[in-house]
């Protein structure tokens, strides 16, 4: 060999410095781009299985077909819970445990320590929760007891328990059918179905010219495209829950806080109220710009996805959370809703009233309607009548009854919809008073007025605006006149 | 041996007053020295030159001149452009000595200069247009580098000077040669991109970092919910390779021709030669015809007439290779998402017969590499006549006259649809697309003639050789280059059919120079032992400043002493060559833009339509000086079958131009000869033959050493311009920055050292730093440098972070002769440079949408994660992507260029001679660089390493025919 190797030294020389450089060629390039070191060994699921501790929540998601999912090279968040933190799902349907294994998924990997964001949409679509607390993650409100355990396809949390999926506000109602079966009526009532001609098929063009369509129906809902879509994930409502039973209280109770016990209207006419309050707060029982936190934050009115207003009073003690996956809703006994064009006896009346704003007097076209009375309760206002719009400012209110000189006669309020600061003078003959607006709108004002002469009218003069909103809104339901006992 | 020797030198003096040394020798025995040991003969003289013979050039069927060159000549570092054919190389000889003036060796055809230096601007992004691929190497028959004439060649040969002889009429018999070769180039390996599930969680990670609603996420990226009911789903989940549809292997061809012959009154000989060289992008290609034709002609014993004329017509089909993603194709495929396809998708998945929106803002390469076109037509003459006129007594005189015309013609496209386009809106408020048509025609003319004479005298031991004359050049180059934009649809190609009128532009120039130059050099020995060459010369530029003097006088001078034909040495067995030389010079470069120097106005159009003025120029701009010491030992062992040949320089360069920012309210630069450098190194080559028999075994290497040193940065004269506080920053392409500090090496890269990444949030938080608006650095991002400590890092933290110029550069070679067989290999090296990988800015940013190398994978993500990579940032608010030493990378390589075998075919009666070669071109490199090829990196403070066409590996067969 030595030999072989000295006669031959040029071309071993050769032969070596051949090798060589063929040996030790693009290392840094594959080092680089193709064999650095794995930061990530292992697979979301494959660090699942090695662990013992999951392999409950493992067998679950196997069960459930979901690791065949992780297979297929997507990257995932998973928020996994140990064995002895798992609830037994046996109980549940196939469909169920795997919408529940789905619910501790989410595609991309999302790192708790570089958290940005603040929801996450889990597999099974529902835009889940992830808050700080203290120094922690809440996930679905479900404490995160360890994170960012990063893998190969993905990175892995540990949660407390089985964070289960929540229902959205319309599986909610499909849930608890028997107690919402006059809002799931209702959301019937709004159904229709409309032709998608775009992702219809052609068939042919008929003798007429008209294109003839394999039509695609799509199921629309007037109510989930007006008022709030309940099956949404994406949409966060705040709401009273509209049962059967609160939503019958509630008619009670707005009843009684307009009318009274002795409201003295027939069958028919309450059946009609009761109808047409129902049919009003099953569409206002979303709540608008909704952000308190808890019912004691509440202002003492609030208002409904459709405008009207609630009083806040019964909600504050009665309130019990409620939450879905779309939304939170307070379970309340009952709740009174300003609706007093409902709460009117007999037919419903449109709404009118004058509006004074920025020194200008403007008002409900026409400005002159008469009046039903307020039976019982006291003289009637037969007829409100207001000049043209724009030049005067007050309403003169034609009274059932006079008033007789050396009466004594109480004037109340509900303050409606006069701002704070704002200032009207009422008149009856010679009496006045000031009733100025006070921030507590539904708060009642009460004056007694002696009368000197007989009084066949009243007038409403506007005389400040407020500073604050520069609106005052006089209706003619907002007052009651009643001799003194 | 001793004769044989005497000989070659006297050649040689001869090769280098007129041409190349190959050109000069007619023997057999002598070519092939020229070949590989000629390399190292040729530096045995005191004329220093390098060169290569016409068999060195055939064998390797070289597609161009530069490539002949690498790796070959001493101190000379070819640095190629990109593997795009027809691009070229960009010569750097005894490191860098100037910042606005062309660097670049002086080029001779056959006597003529040979114009490069102006012609070099092209419409096509990131390409050079390079004159010398006018030339057909195989219509070469030497090219000899030739380091110190400036006796001659005065201020232009202030780095070398490249001399081409092309074919010569000067055989009697008649020959005819074919030569056909044909070929494969097959891609290099592709940069490892991340594919479409690599890419989502990427995109992934990037959409966290950007958004803080999941239902942002989902409303701008829905592809990242994997719904098959999603709006277009099928766009958005394909696996599409990116530089697949740009790749290509490449084939070429080459086919030659030549005949030659006459008698001894008239000779004759013409060529006619085709190539063609297909790139390794899709639809680029170059072109080559050539006509070459010569005459020596005897019109009376002592009157010769050589007449020479040649023409090229050459076409190349381009891409855009500049740093826009929107137009280079190779950026826009590393920046693509696998995920997208070419072409819109149906529902079904199926494909649409229009191209695919462009979803994350990247052109499709697909659109790029089939509708945008960037053509480049050229035609050169060149037209020589040499009239010699022998008066006897070897006293000749010479009149060489010539003309070079070249015209070259762009035709520039991109298209609308599948690329970025820029977008302006026209006065009707409409959007109007930048995509452009642009078209441009440049034509350079230029007239020569040298008249001189020659006269060669013997007495006793004592021989005088001597040359004077007196050359004059001009260069005339107009250029013309009109843009468009908008035009109505991908089938309107051409300038003059865009929408856009408002926008339409039109430029051009015209230069017109003028050289003159008086030389004289003398030449003179005595007994073959002691040496010397005196050398003057007058030169006059028009380029200098308006009031500097247009003339100034250059000399030179060398000393050879040759200790082997000393008495004591004349028997020694030991040394049949050795002797010592020095040489010295001072030469100008003149090789800047005239305007520099020249108030002068230019048209402008607007509000106001007029004149306008330069600015403030400064007159007095003077040529930069560079006085060229060196000093040289040649020996020959053994009779010659070891040389070593080594050389000290010393280079110093003074008036260097600068530029300064001049005061408010004045804007714009002043330029003034404020600056020196400092250039030093040797070169060392040797060669052996290891083994002379029947095998024959012949090693040969060189190597050259540079250091580089900004030596001075003067105030300028000028009270108006400001000065610098001794360090000039200067942008590169890719938002880099090069400073020259005085004190340290030339165009040092110039930013942040990056340390690292920060593993976790408490070692951040412990080194608190912060950047320039107070954002703290976290987990995950880069460590940078804080050199100046206060916890900020902001440009006070900048510093050198790499070199631009190698400090190594050289070649090696070996070649075994086996019977008829000939194996030969090249290598080529380069060490102790540095690159700014922009590829890798581009691949491994991680700041919005788009593709990435499979580096990116060992990004950081989690708290404790131990990486090199930071983690994904939408946007990068804190720099982690910043000029730092995160994309310098060592650029040192060492590559085996060349591997040939040729076979001599045994002789025949219909054919005289028959070659048949196999050779394989850049058979390996042995890198650190990340890119493709770093010699194709740019250097030199040239810029980034730009994401050009690499250069593949090319398979060549060939035949070579004599009959």
């Amino acid at each position: 060999m030595k030999d072989f190797l000295l006669k031959n030294r040029y071309r071993s020389l050769l032969v070596v410095l051949c090798f060589g450089l063929l040996s030790c060629q693009n290392e840094a390039w594959d080092d680089h781009y193709e064999d650095y070191p794995q930061m990530r060994d292992m697979k979301t699921v494959d660090w699942l299985a090695s662990k013992g501790e999951y392999s409950k929540f493992l067998s679950l998601l196997e069960s459930t077909g979901i690791t065949g999912e992780l297979r297929k090279g997507q990257s995932f968040t998973v928020w996994a819970v140990k064995n002895e933190a798992m609830t037994d799902l046996s109980a549940y349907s196939k469909e169920e445990q795997k919408a529940i294994a789905q619910n501790h998924l989410n595609y991309g990997a999302v790192y708790l320590s570089k958290l940005q964001r603040d929801t996450l949409r889990t597999l099974n679509g529902k835009l889940l929760e992830i808050k700080k607390e203290g120094g922690g993650f809440l996930f679905q409100d479900e404490k995160v007891k360890a994170y960012d355990r990063a893998l190969l396809d993905g990175v892995v949390h540990e949660v407390a328990r089985l964070a289960m999926p929540r229902k959205n506000i319309r599986e909610y109602f499909d849930a608890n059918a028997p107690e919402f079966a006059k809002m799931l009526a209702l959301l019937e009532k709004e159904q229709y179905r409309e032709a998608d001609l775009e992702n219809s098929k052609v068939l042919k063009v008929n003798e007429q010219g008209k294109t003839v369509y394999d039509t695609v129906w799509v199921d629309k809902n007037h109510f989930y495209e007006e008022l709030g879509d309940l099956v949404s994930e994406d949409d966060r409502f705040a709401a009273l829950l509209p049962t059967d039973a609160f939503v019958g209280a509630s008619f009670a109770a707005t009843l009684d806080f307009y009318l009274g016990e002795d409201h003295g209207l027939s069958d028919e006419e309450l059946a009609a109220k009761k109808e047409k309050f129902e049919q009003e707060l099953m569409k206002n029982w979303l709540l608008k710009d909704f952000s308190y936190a808890s019912p004691s934050e509440m202002p003492e009115e609030i208002e409904g996805i459709s405008g009207r207003l609630f009083f806040s009073e019964s909600l504050k003690n009665s309130a019990e959370k409620v939450v879905f996956s779309n939304g939170v809703a307070f379970k309340a006994s009952h709740v009174v809703m300003k609706c007093f064009d409902i709460m009117a006896p007999g037919v419903d009346i449109p709404q009118l009233g004058l509006w004074y704003e920025q020194g200008n007097v403007t008002g409900t076209e026409g400005m002159e309607f008469s009046v039903n009375d307020i039976k019982g309760k006291g003289i009637k206002a037969l007829k409100v009548t207001a000049p043209a719009v724009g030049d005067a400012q007050y309403i003169d209110v034609a009274l059932s009854d006079a008033l007789l000189p050396g009466g004594t006669y109480v004037f109340e309020t509900f303050g409606h919809d006069v701002k704070k600061s704002a200032k009207v003078k009422i008149s009856l003959g010679d009496a006045e008073f000031m009733y100025e607006g006070v921030s507590k709108q539904w708060e009642k004002f009460t004056k007694e007025v002696a009368v000197n002469a007989p009084v066949n009218s009243m007038r409403i003069t506007f005389v400040k605006k407020g500073p604050e909103n520069p609106l005052i809104l006089i209706n003619h339901k907002s007052f009651k006149l009643t001799p003194k006992r | 041996m001793m004769r044989s020797n005497i000989k070659l030198y006297t050649v040689m003096l001869w090769a280098f007053c007129f041409s190349g040394l190959a050109s000069a020798q007619t023997e057999e025995s002598v070519r092939l020295k020229q070949d590989l040991r000629g390399l190292l003969n040729s530096i045995g003289s005191t004329k220093q030159a390098s060169g290569i013979g016409q068999e060195g050039l055939g064998k390797e069927c070289k597609p161009s001149i530069e490539q002949t060159l690498i790796g070959k000549v001493p101190g000379l570092w070819v640095k190629e452009r990109s593997g795009m054919p027809g691009e070229g190389a960009s010569f750097y000889w005894r490191g860098v000595n100037s910042f606005r003036a062309n660097q670049t060796p002086l080029v001779v055809v056959d006597g003529i200069p040979y114009e490069t230096y102006s012609l070099g601007y092209s419409m096509v992004d990131g390409f050079y247009n390079n004159p010398l691929a006018n030339i057909n190497p195989n219509e070469v028959q030497s090219i000899t580098f030739v380091r110190d004439a400036v006796a001659v060649w005065g201020s232009r040969a202030v780095n070398g000077v490249l001399m081409i002889e092309t074919t010569k009429a000067d055989k009697v018999q008649t020959e005819i040669n074919f030569r056909a070769s044909g070929g494969i180039v097959t891609a290099p390996e592709k940069i490892s991109l991340l594919n479409g599930a690599q890419f989502r969680g990427l995109a992934s990670d990037l959409a966290s970092s950007g958004f803080s609603s999941h239902k942002d996420i989902e409303k701008t990226y829905p592809f990242l919910l994997d719904d098959p009911n999603a709006p277009l789903y099928h766009q958005f989940n394909n696996e599409t390779d990116w530089q697949d549809e740009v790749f290509s292997d490449a084939k070429l061809q080459e086919y030659n021709i030549s005949v030659s012959g006459g008698d001894e009154i008239a000779k004759y000989a013409f060529s006619l030669g085709y190539t063609n060289r297909e790139g390794l992008y899709k639809n680029t290609d170059f072109t080559r015809y050539n006509i070459n034709m010569k005459g020596d002609i005897n019109i009376t014993r002592s009157f010769k007439f050589e007449p020479n004329m040649s023409i090229v017509l050459k076409d190349n089909a381009l891409m855009h290779q500049g740093l826009r993603s929107a137009t280079n194709p190779l950026l826009a495929a590393y920046k693509k998402s696998p995920l997208l396809s070419a072409h819109a998708k149906d529902d079904e998945g199926r494909d649409l017969p229009y191209y695919s929106s462009l979803y994350f803002g990247v052109s499709t390469p697909t659109v790029l590499i089939e509708n945008s076109s960037a053509d480049i037509r050229s035609y050169r003459a060149l037209a020589s006549s040499k009239f010699t006129y022998d008066f006897g007594k070897a006293f000749k005189v010479n009149l060489l006259f010539g003309l070079d015309f070249n015209k070259s013609r762009e035709r520039i496209f991109i298209p609308q649809d599948g690329v970025i386009n820029r977008y302006e809106y026209s006065e009707t408020g409409k959007r109007i697309n930048y995509n452009g048509m642009r078209q441009g025609v440049e034509r350079s003319l230029s007239y020569f003639g040298d008249l001189y004479a020659t006269k060669l005298h013997r007495w006793g031991k004592h021989q005088l050789d001597a040359r004077a004359g007196l050359r004059y050049r001009t260069v005339e180059i107009e250029l013309d280059n009109a843009y468009d934009f908008g035009s109505p649809s991908d089938d309107f190609k051409s300038v003059g059919q865009g929408s856009a009128r408002s926008l339409r532009r039109v430029l051009g120039g015209v230069s017109d120079n003028v050289e003159l130059t008086a030389y004289g050099v003398a030449n003179y020995s005595f007994d073959n032992r002691y040496l010397a060459t005196l050398g003057l010369a007058y030169d006059g530029s028009s380029r200098v400043g308006e009031e500097a003097s247009s003339y100034a006088l250059f000399p030179s001078a060398g000393f050879e002493w040759r200790l082997a034909s000393e008495s004591f040495l004349k028997d020694s067995q030991l040394f049949s060559l050795l002797s010592l030389r020095t040489n010295f010079s001072l030469a100008g470069n003149d090789r800047f833009n005239a305007l520099l120097g020249r108030s002068a106005f230019r048209p402008v159009q607007g509000i106001l339509s007029g004149v306008i003025h330069n600015g403030l120029v400064n007159k007095e701009l003077e040529r930069e000086q560079t006085t060229n010491l060196d000093f040289g030992v040649d020996a020959g062992l053994w009779n010659r079958r070891i040389n070593i040949s080594a050389v000290y320089y010393f280079r110093k360069t003074t008036n260097v131009i600068v530029g300064y920012e001049l005061r408010e309210p004045l804007s714009g630069m002043y330029y003034d000869n404020g600056g020196e450098i400092e250039n030093k190194g040797w070169e060392l080559a040797a060669d052996v033959r290891l083994l002379d028999k029947e095998l024959k075994f012949d090693l040969g290497f060189n190597i050259s050493k540079n250091e580089n040193q900004f030596t001075k940065l003067s105030a300028s004269s000028n009270p108006l311009a400001l000065q610098h506080s001794g360090k000039l920053v200067e942008e590169i392409p890719g938002d880099g920055q090069v400073v020259l500090q005085v004190g340290a090496a030339m165009n040092q890269y110039y930013g942040y050292r990056a340390l690292g990444v920060f593993s976790t949030t408490e070692q951040a938080e412990s080194a608190g730093l912060k950047d320039e608006d107070g954002n703290p650095f976290s987990a995950g991002d880069m460590i940078f440098d804080d050199v100046d400590n206060n916890k900020i890092i902001n440009a006070n933290d900048m510093q050198a972070i790499g070199n631009t110029m190698p400090e190594y550069v050289g070649g090696a070679f070996a070649k075994f002769n086996y019977k008829r067989f000939e194996l030969s290999a090249y290598c080529d090296f380069a060490t102790g440079c540095d690159v700014y990988n922009y590829s890798r800015v581009i691949s491994e940013s991680m700041y919005g949408m788009y593709n990435q190398s499979k580096a990116v994978l060992r990004r950081w993500r989690a708290e404790g994660d131990q990486t090199s990579m930071p983690s994904a940032t939408m946007s990068d608010p804190m720099g982690n992507s910043r000029f730092s030493t995160r994309w310098i990378e060592d650029g040192s390589y060492i590559r085996l260029k060349t591997v040939s075998l040729t076979y001599s075919v045994p002789k025949l009666k219909f054919y005289q001679n028959m070659k048949l070669y196999f050779t394989v071109d850049n058979v390996m490199t042995r890198k650190d660089y990340l890119g493709y090829q770093p010699s194709e990196a740019a250097f030199g403070g040239a810029g980034a390493g730009l994401s050009k066409m690499p250069s593949g590996r090319s398979f060549i067969i060939g035949v070579q025919l004599g009959l």
